[in-house]
C-alpha cells in the first residue's frame, strides 16, 4: 500500500493511505503521487531540523516538494516525468462506523500486522480490504495505532520491525529496498511494505464471567509449585521465572491457577510453545478447565487468526504478530526446536510481553542460559520434581554396546530388546534417519514374533504409524528424536541406541528417558542407554534425573512403594 | 562502489563475494550462471518465438500456437530468456513465493545483456503490475524488481503511472488460454497516457506461458498510445519439434 503525504492548514504533516481530509473542517494539501511509507519517512527526515514546527506552511510545502524530488531525483530524471505536485485536500466520502471500527479494534488490539494480514482481517470480518484499511487509518489518527515501514534502515543495516532480524537488500523501484528473510514464513516484510501496530489492549476481550473448574485436583507437588507460581505473578519486581519440572509432572495444569489469577484481573495471558502439536494438545485442557472462556489458538494450521480473546495459545512464530500485548506469558519447551537458538523468536516473545509483564519459562530440560540465571539467583527457580503418581522417575542405566557406522542391531542387542519387550512396548531411539531402516530390518529378522515399525520426520506414513503406536499396535518402534517429546504411552520401555552420539545431548536423553513410567497404571519403566562409552551427556542426563528424584524425596512428594 | 579510501570491510566482502560467487541457479559451479545451467535452461542454440517468446528451434520464427493464430496479440515481439523447468523454475518460484527478491540481483547482468541483444532499444521498461491485494500478500512485485534491475543496469526509465491493475484476478495457473483472456479482460489500465504516448516499451514479467497477461497489458498500453510494445520474461515454455503445416 502506498501512502499520501498530507500537509494541513496548521502545518501538521500526516501520512495516510487515503488522500482525504480527516473531517469537513480539515483544510490542506496532499501530494499528487503516493509513495511507500519508508520513502516518505526518509523524505521527512531529510527536511531541515525542526522545520515542521518552525517554518511557515508555504516554506514547508516548498521544502517537502524539494525533498521528494531530491529523494527520487535519479528516478525522476531517468523517467523524464514531472514529479509530484500539491493538490487541494478533499473530504472523506463518509464517516467511520464507530461500532464496526471498535469490533476491528478488538480483533487487532495488541498486534502488529503487515498489509497482507490486514487483508486477512478483512476476509475474516467479511468486509472489503479497503474498509479495514480505513478503520486502521482511523485508529492511527486517534493515536490508538501507528503506521511504520515494515523494514527500515538503521545504522547502515536494514532491520525488520516485526522480528528485529536483518533484512536483505535488492534494487527496488524507489532505490534500494530490502526484505526480511527471517520471518518470511508469516508473509514477506519489505521496506516497501507497511506495518500496522495497534496499541489497543486485549483486555477489552475479557469475558464478564467464566468458571475455573479444574477437572482433576492438583497433586501435592503441583499445589506447592502452583503456589510459588502464584506468588511470583503477584509479586512486584521480578519479571521472569523458571519452572523446572520433571518429565510428565503435569506442569501445564500447575499453571492454571496463575492463568485464573491473571484473567480475574483482566490481564491478557499467552501460552506459547515452539511446536504446533504442543499448542493443540494444551488447548482442549484449557477449554475443559475454563468453561465459557474463549481460548484462541494460533498456529500455521489454524485458518482464523483474528478473533477477540484474552487467553491466547500460539506457536512461537505466531507470537511475532503481537506487540506489547500480554501481561503474563508461559513459554513451554523453551529448549525445543525451532525456539531454541533462534534470536528472532526470543525477541518475538519479549516483544509480545507488556513492559511490566511477567514471563515464565516451563521445561523439563531448561536451556543453559536460563538455567544459569536461575542457579545464580537472578531469576526465581520453581521446582516440580515429582510426577502426579508419586513414583520416582525411571533412572536410565548404561550398557556397553558398539555399533557400525551404518546402524544396525546386533544379535546380542536384539536379545536385550526382547527382554525389554516382555515388559511392555519398546521405543527404540536412533541418532540418524538412515538407521531407522537398518535397525528395523535387523529387529524384524531376529525378533519375528513381535510387531515392529519405525518412523522419522520426513516419513509420509508418520502420522498413521504414531497413531498406531498410541493404540498399542506395535511392540517395538524404531524412531529418531521426533518422539522424544509430547508422547505418553502406557507401560513403555525406552532404549537409546548409540546414546553417546553427538546428536543426543543431555536434554534429549532426559526427554527420551522421560517417556517411561508416565501413567498411573504403569508408573515404572526401564530406560537403557546403549553406547560404546558412557559419555558426559549420559552421566549428566542420569544426574539430572537422580537429582529430581532426590529433591522429590526430600520434599516428601514420593509415595512409598508397597 | 565508493572510492578505495572510503570503502570499508563490507565493500571488500562484497568484492570477494563477486569473485567467488556460485551459479545463481544450481549454486554449485562458478557464477553468475554456470555452463551446465546455461546449456540446460537458457539454450543459446535455440531461437525464440517472435510472437510469444517461447524457446523454439533456431530459425523457426514462430511456435505452433502463434502460427495457428493462438498467440498473444498487441505485442510487437516477445522473448523469454530461459526454459521454465527444473532448477530455473525453482529459482523463480523461490524468488516469488519464498520472498527472496534479492536473488534476482545475481542474474541482473546476464539477463540485461541478453535482453539488449534480443530486443530493439526502448524508451522505457514497464513491469506487469500486481493488484494491491496480491502485492500486500506477497510484499513485493517480482516484475517490478526485474524492471528495476533493467533500469539500474541499462539506465532505462520506468515511466510512472504507465500501467496499473484495476481488478484482482484469480490465479492463472491451470486455466486455458481463452479462460485466461476472459479472466484478464479489463484488468489493466493506464492512468497517465502521457507516460507512454508515442514511446517504445519493454513489458516485463517473470514467466509467460500462453502470453495472455502480456497481451492484456500490451493492449492497454497500445490503447493509451504506446508505439511499440515488446514482451520480455525470465522464463517461458519450450517447443522442440516443429510440425509442418
Amino acid at each position: 500500500m502506498r501512502f499520501f503525504l498530507i500537509l494541513n492548514e496548521d502545518g501538521e504533516i500526516r501520512l495516510s493511505p487515503f488522500a482525504e481530509a480527516d473531517s469537513p473542517f480539515e483544510r490542506g494539501l496532499v501530494l499528487s503521487q503516493a509513495f511507500p511509507l519508508g520513502f516518505l519517512w526518509d523524505v521527512l527526515k531529510s527536511l531541515r531540523p525542526g522545520s515542521p514546527h518552525t517554518a511557515d506552511r508555504q516554506t514547508l510545502s516548498r521544502d517537502i516538494l524539494q525533498a521528494v524530488s531530491a529523494a527520487s531525483e535519479r528516478e525522476a530524471a531517468a523517467r523524464g516525468d514531472r514529479g509530484p505536485e500539491w493538490d487541494p485536500l478533499v473530504c472523506a466520502p463518509s464517516g467511520v462506523d464507530e461500532k464496526s471500527c471498535r469490533d476491528f479494534g478488538l480483533r487487532v488490539g495488541g498486534r502488529q500486522l503487515l498489509g497482507g494480514d490486514l487483508n486477512h482481517v478483512a476476509g475474516e470480518m467479511a468486509v472489503s480490504p479497503e474498509q479495514v484499511w480505513r478503520w486502521a487509518d482511523h485508529r492511527v489518527r486517534k493515536k490508538l495505532a501507528g503506521w511504520f515501514p515494515a523494514v527500515s534502515r538503521q545504522g547502515g543495516k536494514w532491520l525488520c520491525r516485526r522480528c528485529g532480524g536483518e533484512a536483505k537488500e535488492w534494487p527496488g523501484h524507489w532505490g534500494p529496498a530490502a526484505t526480511c528473510p527471517g520471518c518470511a514464513a508469516l508473509g514477506a516484510a519489505t521496506s516497501l511494505e507497511v506495518l500496522y501496530r495497534d496499541y489497543g489492549s486485549l483486555t477489552g476481550n475479557a469475558p464478564a464471567n467464566y468458571d475455573f473448574a479444574p477437572r482433576w485436583p492438583l497433586t501435592a507437588a503441583q499445589s506447592a509449585a502452583a503456589g510459588e507460581v502464584l506468588r511470583f505473578v503477584d509479586r512486584a519486581g521480578e519479571k521472569e521465572a523458571l519452572v523446572w519440572a520433571a518429565c510428565g509432572a503435569g506442569k501445564t495444569e500447575m499453571c492454571f491457577p496463575a492463568v485464573d489469577w491473571a484473567l480475574r484481573r483482566r490481564i491478557p495471558v499467552l501460552f506459547a510453545a515452539p511446536r504446533q502439536d504442543v499448542v493443540h494438545d494444551v488447548a482442549p485442557r484449557l477449554r475443559r478447565d475454563f468453561p465459557g472462556l474463549p481460548v484462541r489458538v494460533l498456529s500455521g494450521s489454524v485458518s482464523r487468526h483474528y478473533e477477540p480473546g484474552v487467553l491466547v495459545l500460539a506457536t512461537t512464530h505466531q507470537i511475532l504478530r503481537f506487540y506489547r500485548a500480554f501481561g503474563l506469558v508461559f513459554l513451554d519447551e523453551m529448549d525445543a526446536f525451532p525456539y531454541a537458538g533462534s534470536r528472532m523468536l526470543a525477541r518475538g516473545v519479549r516483544q509480545a510481553l507488556q513492559p511490566e509483564g511477567k514471563l515464565l519459562w516451563l521445561s523439563a530440560t531448561p536451556s543453559r542460559d536460563v538455567l544459569a540465571r536461575a542457579e545464580k539467583g537472578s531469576i526465581p527457580l520453581i521446582r516440580l520434581p515429582a510426577r502426579h503418581h508419586g513414583k520416582p522417575l525411571p533412572v536410565p542405566y548404561w550398557e556397553r554396546q558398539s555399533f557400525d557406522a551404518g546402524g544396525g542391531c546386533p544379535a546380542t542387542l536384539c536379545e536385550k530388546l526382547k527382554d525389554l519387550a516382555q515388559l511392555g512396548p519398546v521405543l527404540i531411539f536412533v541418532p540418524k534417519i538412515s538407521w531407522v531402516a537398518t535397525v528395523l530390518a535387523d529387529v524384524r529378522l531376529r525378533l519375528p514374533h513381535f510387531v515392529c515399525e519405525g518412523s522419522y520426520s520426513a516419513d509420509p506414513g508418520r502420522r498413521e504409524k504414531i497413531e498406531g503406536l498410541r493404540q498399542g499396535r506395535y511392540r517395538l518402534f524404531v524412531t529418531t528424536s521426533i518422539l522424544e517429546r509430547g508422547v505418553t504411552l502406557p507401560g513403555v520401555q525406552v532404549a537409546v541406541l548409540a546414546a553417546d552420539h553427538p546428536v543426543f545431548d543431555e536434554r534429549a536423553l532426559v526427554q527420551m528417558a522421560g517417556r517411561a513410567g508416565r501413567t498411573k497404571d504403569c508408573p515404572d519403566g526401564r530406560v537403557i542407554f546403549f553406547a560404546e562409552r558412557e559419555a558426559a551427556s549420559l552421566k549428566k542426563a542420569r544426574r539430572w534425573i537422580e537429582e529430581q528424584n532426590r529433591l522429590a524425596r526430600k520434599e516428601g512428594l514420593l509415595v512409598r512403594s508397597t | 562502489m565508493k572510492n578505495l579510501r572510503s570503502s570499508g570491510p563490507a565493500d571488500l566482502i562484497r568484492l570477494v563475494w563477486y569473485w567467488e560467487r556460485a551459479c545463481a541457479v544450481c549454486g554449485a559451479e562458478e557464477g553468475p550462471l554456470c555452463r551446465n545451467c546455461l546449456e540446460e535452461y537458457f539454450c543459446p542454440e535455440l531461437g525464440r518465438c517472435h510472437g510469444c517468446g517461447k524457446l523454439v528451434p533456431a530459425g523457426a520464427g514462430l511456435c505452433r500456437d502463434c502460427r495457428a493464430g493462438r498467440g498473444p496479440v498487441g505485442l510487437d515481439g516477445c522473448r523469454a530468456w530461459g526454459h521454465y523447468a527444473g532448477l530455473w523454475k525453482n529459482f523463480i518460484w523461490e524468488v516469488k513465493f519464498k520472498a527472496e527478491p534479492w536473488r534476482l540481483e545475481e542474474i541482473a547482468g546476464s539477463f540485461s545483456a541478453w535482453a539488449c541483444r534480443q530486443l530493439p532499444p526502448a524508451d522505457g521498461v514497464v513491469p506487469v503490475p500486481l493488484h494491491s491485494e496480491r502485492l500486500a500478500a506477497r510484499g513485493f512485485n517480482q516484475a517490478e524488481v526485474i524492471a528495476s534491475l533493467l533500469h539500474w543496469e541499462l539506465g532505462l526509465p520506468i515511466p510512472a503511472g504507465a500501467l496499473i491493475r484495476t481488478q484482482p484476478t484469480a490465479s492463472q495457473v491451470g486455466l486455458s488460454r481463452q479462460e485466461r483472456l476472459r479472466n484478464l479482460a479489463q484488468a489493466f489500465a493506464v492512468p497517465e497516457a502521457a507516460a507512454v504516448r508515442g514511446r517504445d516499451l519493454w513489458l516485463v514479467d517473470d514467466v509467460t506461458t500462453t502470453g495472455a497477461t502480456l497481451q492484456a497489458c500490451a493492449l492497454a498500453l497500445k490503447q493509451a498510445g504506446a508505439r511499440f510494445v515488446y514482451g520480455l520474461c525470465l522464463a517461458g515454455g519450450k517447443e522442440l519439434v516443429q510440425e509442418e503445416d
